[in-house]
């Protein structure tokens, strides 16, 4: 009988000779097989005993009868009904680093169980697994492996990562990776795989949704397809790789970024600026790519890019555009290609993506000097993200023109009064306006907000962007200089074309601060000669029109009266005496909205006030015991939400106005209550009883 | 020498004003953007044609 597991140390040729007796694949293919002599290279990042005489210190357990819940249903669809017995079970490979365990623990932990701290140190020591589906061949059905360290998302990486877990016989064990399956030559060919990858590096996709390898081949064949048998798969065109993101609940995007010459630099900006847009908001993009070798074309293929790295030293800029993009230092790219292995390198060199494995300790490994030119992507957004790439793009373009535009207006070169630069300055503001550095992605609003409450905002107020009410999907444009972040706009990534879009602009770094001020100016004063050069017959190209919609936005009513007297609220509590019959009591307070000639202040009576919805003032009087007929400030309101609220006496010839109410002031710092309270004093008390002299008093500390 | 250079810059942008809007600036801007949205309206029909043609690339390798 075949003992459940086994452990040894790490050695391809144990790891092909267990491949060759579950899948019968003759053990010189399984050795020479490209996806093998990717994985063992692949795992020598790990690997401190480079002699390849001495064991190795990664440790290799292999778990026997492991049932794969896509290869099942791959083999109930499709090999079950072959006249040779293909096997259900498949065989899985966990792989260790730092010789964590042997077959001996094993048995220890499985009779005795496992403590805590072993546990975790298992974890730590995790590399991931693979799973070998009993087939010959092309038998690797799920790979699961960590990803090297310095692939991680910092500053000069970018990779999408999802959680994964394996339970080795009660003992759990996770992992961040994204799955990489080989194709079966029989339901997927390469496009396949890509998708399969897809759907498993997807946000959108539960893992419950994640369709096997038949299911992608089949829901790409649309329902009166005329053409050849879908089994064995000979490829699916981009027009069916489309489809099935479509029955998956997504919608699909074709972008052809080849349109002109081989390596032209139009189309490597296409092509890196879409990937960073998308792939830095955690959105996988699958790539067709021309397959070369040396000269000759191999054909074509598709695969799934999960991330990228950047050369800081590189700046590919595309003469179409006048300004600098992060997404033009992405100088490789990090993909799952079904005909190497997870997490492959494409290195951008001499005009050429070369393909190779971004590990040092394996430096010379070599695919027959494969090259890929990439042809086109294919996006698979969540379906109310309707604003695409290159329409903020040439946002951001449009304004960086305007701003060029308003130096220019002031940099006259006949030196006359209007000018107020030199030459020499208006160099060197067109230099600093012409360095900066626009990082533009697509993100989630909670990203967005993760990252907004860790920054420092100059303006608007840090609490008024987390707490105001934005769209799912934000295009985020980020803007620096050599010495850091400057500005940030935010744009709608769920809204029409032909809508506003924009949403915000947030300042970081006071320096440009003169440059919004003077932007704005622009957009009140000349908005409607802006708005009626632009006689398009069709939709914009751009959103500046949003933008300066933002800018030449008047105050509402009641945005005033919220930087008046503050944001209405309801009162945190009600005492027992407010109540009447489970209704809250009310004292018929008086509401003035104007001076009224029959209102009178009388001495001698405690009055209470506040300031309404409506922006109204409302007072009456304190109750001062159990027995009479008042209460506090909810009976005013009849516990309607209010923006500040408190009391009135007069004191010493004078009426003494204060801001207590534990119901309407109780949130305000010291700062703000005195502001609302002096304008309630000018623009209410003031102003409806001019007979009154009135003086504010200081602020309690405690209300 | 680079302090200086920032003293400047910072000098010039303390000085980004209201701009003047004479009627030469207008043109400036309204040619520029007819121009700006005629290349982006070329440009995106390329690419429309680019990606009809895309449609029938069969993946196969």
């Amino acid at each position: 009988m075949q003992s459940p597991y086994e452990a040894f140390p790490y050695s391809v040729d144990a790891l092909c000779l267990h491949i060759e007796r579950v899948t019968g694949t003759p053990f010189n293919q399984v050795r020479q097989k490209r996806q093998i002599n990717y994985l063992n290279n692949y795992l020598q990042y790990w690997e401190p005993n480079q002699d390849s005489t001495k064991p190795s210190h990664l440790r290799v357990l292999v778990e026997h009868g492991y049932v794969d819940q896509h290869y099942l249903e791959d083999h109930s669809q499709y090999f079950i009904r072959c006249f040779r017995q293909y096997p259900k079970e498949c065989i899985r490979f966990h792989f260790f680093e730092k010789e964590t365990i042997d077959s001996l623990q094993l048995r220890e932990f499985l009779s005795q169980g496992i403590s805590d701290e072993k546990q975790k140190k298992l974890n730590e020591a995790y590399l991931g697994f693979v799973v070998i589906r009993p087939i010959p061949c092309t038998f690797i059905a799920r790979a699961c492996l960590r990803p090297y360290e310095r692939l991680g998302n910092g500053n000069r990486s970018f990779l999408i990562q999802r959680a994964y877990e394996a339970n080795l016989y009660g003992i759990k064990l996770s992992i961040h990776s994204v799955a990489f399956q080989e194709q079966d030559r029989v339901l997927s060919a390469c496009a396949t795989s890509a998708l399969w990858t897809f759907f498993h590096a997807h946000k959108c996709i539960s893992y419950q949704q994640r369709p096997s390898a038949i299911t992608i081949t089949k829901s790409a064949y649309p329902e009166d397809s005329g053409m050849d048998a879908q089994f064995p798969n000979g490829g699916l065109t981009a027009e069916m790789m489309c489809r099935t993101i479509r029955m998956r609940g997504l919608e699909p995007r074709l972008i052809a970024t080849s349109r002109k010459s081989t390596g032209d630099i139009s189309d490597y900006s296409d092509l890196v600026e879409h990937i960073y847009a998308y792939c830095s908001g955690d959105q996988p993009v699958l790539m067709g790519v021309s397959v070369t070798e040396k000269t000759t074309p191999k054909g074509e293929h598709a695969v799934t890019i999960l991330g990228f790295g950047l050369d800081e030293t590189v700046q590919h800029n595309n003469p179409n555009h006048t300004f600098h993009l992060k997404a033009h230092r992405i100088s490789k790219l990090y993909i799952h290609d079904d005909r190497t292995g997870p997490f492959a390198r494409l290195k951008f060199k001499n005009n050429q993506w070369e393909l190779g494995i971004d590990n040092p300790v394996a430096a010379d490994i070599t695919f027959n000097e494969e090259s890929y030119q990439p042809a086109d992507l294919v996006l698979g957004l969540y379906h109310k993200i309707r604003i695409h790439y290159t329409r903020i793009r040439e946002t951001c373009s449009s304004f960086v023109r305007r701003i060029e535009n308003i130096i220019d207006d002031q940099s006259k070169d006949d030196q006359s009064e209007q000018s107020r630069y030199t030459p020499e300055e208006k160099d060197l503001l067109k230099k600093f306006i012409s360095d900066w550095e626009w990082d533009i992605s697509i993100q989630e609003v909670n990203a967005v907000k993760k990252r907004l409450l860790g920054s420092t905002i100059l303006s608007p107020s840090k609490e008024s962007c987390l707490t105001r009410c934005f769209p799912k999907y934000i295009w985020s444009s980020r803007v620096s200089d050599e010495k850091g972040l400057l500005f940030e706009f935010l744009f709608d990534a769920t809204d029409i074309p032909q809508g506003d879009v924009f949403l915000e602009t947030i300042l970081y770094d006071t320096k440009v601060r003169t440059i919004f001020d003077s932007f704005s100016d622009y957009c009140v004063k000349q908005r409607a000669h802006f708005r009626n050069q632009n006689d398009f017959e069709g939709v914009a190209r751009d959103h500046l029109w949003g933008m300066i919609a933002y800018y030449s936005h008047k105050k509402t009513y009641t945005e005033t009266l919220d930087g008046q007297f503050g944001m209405t609220k309801c009162p945190p509590y009600i005492k027992s005496r407010e109540r009447e019959q489970d209704t809250i009591r009310d004292q018929e307070a008086w509401v003035l909205y104007s001076t009224d000639p029959d209102v009178l202040l009388t001495q001698g009576i405690k009055y209470i006030w506040a300031i309404n919805q409506d922006g109204g003032l409302v007072f009456g009087q304190e109750s001062l015991n159990e027995l009479d007929d008042f209460g506090g400030h909810p009976t005013l309101t009849q516990g309607a939400p209010a923006r500040i609220a408190g009391e009135l006496e007069y004191k010493d010839g004078k009426w003494h106005i204060n801001s207590r109410s534990g119901r309407y002031s109780y949130s305000y710092s010291d700062e703000e209550r005195q502001l609302y309270l002096n304008n309630v004093k000018t623009k209410r008390f003031d102003l409806f009883f001019r007979q009154y002299d009135f003086v504010v008093d200081e602020p309690h500390p405690h209300i | 020498m680079q302090a200086s250079k920032t003293n400047q810059l910072d000098d010039v942008l303390s000085r980004f004003g209201n701009a003047q809007y004479s009627e030469s600036f207008w043109k400036a801007v309204n040619t520029s953007i007819r121009q700006e949205q005629e290349s982006f309206e070329r440009q995106e029909r390329e690419a429309a044609i680019a990606s009809q043609k895309q449609l029938r690339k069969q993946y196969t390798l």
